[in-house]
């Protein structure tokens, strides 16, 4: 049962640590989920940035755009962090999601606090959006993730 | 009077300030905890069953953004609150 982790794979990417089979899972469902949420994501920027610009004008276009960017660089974050943690320990996955937590929530503050004073966002939208893009982003990294098949058991290696 | 009326008024939009800060810094507790808690699930059932890291770990990962969800809501909730 465990022959098949043990021999190599030549089709895998050469790297310098071993295949692991864990990692494998959560990298592919770090895929499915950013797959599945491209296309939700950029119907929901567009869509604010429509609704933005009958609300508020050009600075309402503005505020959607920037709340798609900073959003959207907020889950990237997430998605590139089960990339780099995969192959962890479960112990330093917890360390690597709890300060990727606190270093995206201080960088999102002081973007937040640096463009309240701007004339050129409005900032109604940029919340609005902010929250409309946090939940799409939420709503289909779940649906990715009720829809990707993990196996429940993985072979130890 | 309306001096005192609009004193009032002024000392409320400062408390208003402060207030949204004190919210969003308990919105953000919140989501630590559940973070915590979230981890400290999986690493015990790592312990328990290593075969199942890897599912455990998707678990996690997909509970883990949907707790954060909570605390960005609640960093826009102050956004708003602040009087952006």
């Amino acid at each position: 049962m465990s022959d098949d982790a043990d021999t190599p794979v030549d089709d895998k990417p050469t790297d310098d640590a071993p295949v692991n089979e864990h990692a494998r899972v959560v990298r592919a469902l770090a895929d499915a989920m950013l797959r599945m949420s491209v296309l939700p994501v950029a119907i929901t920027v567009v869509v604010a940035a429509i609704a933005g610009y009958f609300a508020a004008g050009v600075p309402g276009v503005a505020g959607a755009v920037t709340a798609g960017v900073v959003a959207s660089g907020a889950s990237l974050f997430t998605l590139w962090l089960m990339h780099r943690t995969a192959g962890m320990a479960s112990m330093f996955v917890l360390g690597a999601s709890m300060g990727g937590f606190l270093i995206k929530m201080f960088a999102l503050l002081v973007t937040m606090m640096a463009l309240r004073g701007v004339e050129a966002v409005d900032a109604m939208t940029l919340a609005l959006t902010f929250i409309a893009m946090v939940l799409v982003w939420a709503t289909s990294e779940a649906v990715a993730f009720r829809r990707t098949k993990v196996p429940t058991i993985v072979p130890g290696r | 009077m309306s001096n005192i009326v609009l004193a009032q008024a002024a000392e409320a939009a400062n408390i208003n300030a402060g207030l949204a800060a004190i919210g969003y810094g308990l919105g953000a507790i919140g989501a630590a905890i559940g973070v915590g808690l979230i981890w400290a699930a999986v690493i015990n059932g790592t312990a328990r069953q290593p075969e199942a890291q890897g599912q455990l770990q998707g678990i996690a990962w997909i509970s883990f953004v949907l707790v954060e969800v909570l605390a960005l809501i609640g960093l826009v909730v102050y956004f708003i609150a602040s009087g952006a």
